[in-house]
């Protein structure tokens, strides 16, 4: 029975999916693609992946569909009407269709040939996890067994960040003021709606060891809460300075390091955990990790986004 | 039992389908916008069905951050994205 | 007749509910003629077609804690699907869509 709804639920994401891409305006692609993403996170529980699909649904919707309708706003503000067909060449297209549906018939062939007894690592990875007190495999895989990984990732966010940074020319990045007061319904709407929020944020990051969830999860949802209040008209507070918004943002990458090196002082390789203290170290670097991850993505949304009804477009 | 959760979901996934017509069409920015409105609801129902049927009840939090994101990309909208109509 | 069967019913009856509220959201956003009244379409499957879902999912979780947090979600949704319609709504009028109006002639 579920079968059906699969197969609607593919069919549904593959439409969107090309309708997403297609060229008669900017707004109706961005608009198809934040639809995307929440069907896509549909697709992930189907598939059995509830934390990708928690991902996808903060990230992938949620801030990205953000930052990109934000985008089409200002590009329609500038350029009314469509503005990608004039670039679009006619003999070109074809080619990365039939590219996508080559590698998905190779895929296809590959996965339905697959031993249907070979269990793969998982049985590995679930005794791993156990063994390391953390119950949810995907957090053991993501911050110890493959932990090298994670840390490269945190890191290229943090230069994603730097470079949008350079782009902008926003030092005072909090500083900025999207809009003013929203009005009452929207004012009061995010005051009672963020404190919510972190609280979420918290609860993810807390039970992502043994239940979906974790750093990143966390870590936007956090970032859907300062994104929030940017476009609400709330300024930043007194004490999130220069100095603070720096700290946010490096502090994640810092303490993995520094969790990341100190085994190296006892005597073992790089990442390699001691025993006992396991699960503290992966829940503090987890924390910090949230941090900067949701600095992170509230600051290339407002770094990004272009100047409210205060300025001119800088 | 169970065959009522799943035609029901089957049937909210059938309506959001149709929702997406709605993009398609909808002369004013703020129709197109309704469609993701409408699908973070349906989202957030479809996620509590599934965590029925699969059992998996951690995806209540799940069902938490869709109601969360499905508002701030409508606050989003009408701040930033809704310019001159098209 | 015992407790569990009249759950079940009543879970059951709840479902169907929502599946006829959810079904005619979207039949209101794909056939109403106008912004305003597509946005009256949608509040109908959030507050009713979720809370019948809830009330529904609530009676089969066995668990106070469960139905809590199915009622919160419930209540989050009202809230945000409120304030969204009404954002939508008012910024609208702001710019001078005006509502559908039925031809009398």
């Amino acid at each position: 029975m579920m079968l059906v709804f699969d197969i609607i639920l593919m069919g549904v994401i593959v439409w969107i999916a090309l309708g997403s891409l297609s060229p008669r305006g900017v707004y109706k692609s961005v608009v198809m693609f934040v639809v995307f993403g929440l069907f896509m996170a549909l697709g992930w529980v189907r598939l059995g992946a509830p934390d990708v699909a928690l991902a996808e649904a903060a990230i992938g919707a949620g801030v990205t569909g953000v930052i990109l309708l934000d985008a089409a706003g200002h590009l329609r503000q500038r350029t009314p009407g469509p503005i990608l067909e004039r670039h679009v060449r006619r003999g070109v297209a074809p080619l990365p269709l039939l590219a996508s549906v080559i590698v998905f018939f190779v895929l296809a062939l590959l996965v339905v040939n697959l031993p249907a007894e070979a269990d793969g690592l998982a049985p590995l990875m679930t005794a791993g996890a156990e063994d390391s007190g953390i119950k949810n495999v995907v957090t053991a895989v993501l911050l110890d067994f493959r932990g090298y990984d994670t840390l490269l990732e945190i890191a290229v966010l943090m230069l994603a960040t730097v470079a949008v940074f350079s782009l902008r020319d926003a030092p005072d990045i909090l500083g900025r003021r999207l809009a003013g007061f929203a009005g009452p319904l929207l004012d009061s709407f995010t005051r009672i709606v963020t404190p919510f929020m972190l609280v979420i944020a918290g609860h993810l990051v807390w039970i992502g060891s043994s239940e979906p969830g974790g750093a990143f999860q966390a870590g936007a949802v956090l970032g859907a809460a300062g994104i929030l209040l940017a476009l609400s008209g709330f300024a930043s507070p007194r004490w999130a300075g220069r100095r603070v918004v720096r700290l946010s943002l490096t502090m994640g990458l810092l303490v993995f390091i520094a969790i990341a090196l100190y085994p190296l002082f006892l005597g073992g390789t790089l990442l390699q955990y001691p025993d006992e203290t396991r699960k503290t170290l992966i829940l503090a670097m987890e924390t910090w990790l949230t941090l900067s991850i949701g600095a992170s993505l509230v600051s290339l949304f407002i770094a990004s986004a272009s100047p409210g009804p205060d300025g001119g477009v800088a | 039992m169970k065959i009522t959760l799943e035609i029901l979901a089957i049937a909210l996934i059938a309506s959001v389908a149709l929702g997406i017509y709605r993009i398609e069409r909808g002369p004013t920015a703020a129709d197109r916008m309704l469609a993701p409105m409408l699908f973070g609801t349906t989202g957030t129902a479809l996620t509590l069905l599934l965590a029925e049927i699969e059992g998996i009840h951690s995806l209540y939090d799940m069902a938490l951050v869709f109601a969360l994101l499905g508002a701030l990309t409508t606050v989003a909208f009408v701040k930033r994205a809704w310019g001159p109509d098209e | 007749m015992s407790i569990q069967t009249v759950l079940d019913t009543v879970s059951v009856l709840a479902f169907i509910g929502s599946g006829f509220f959810f079904v005619a959201g979207s039949v209101g956003l794909v056939r109403f003629p106008d912004v305003f009244t597509r946005l009256h379409a949608l509040t109908k499957a959030d507050n009713l077609g979720l809370g019948l879902l809830v009330v529904g999912l609530a009676l089969r979780s066995g668990s106070w804690t469960a139905a809590a947090k199915l009622f919160v979600v419930w209540l989050l949704i009202v809230f945000t699907g409120a304030t969204a319609c009404h954002l939508v709504a008012s910024a609208a009028r702001k710019k001078g869509i005006q509502p559908w109006v039925r031809e009398t002639s």
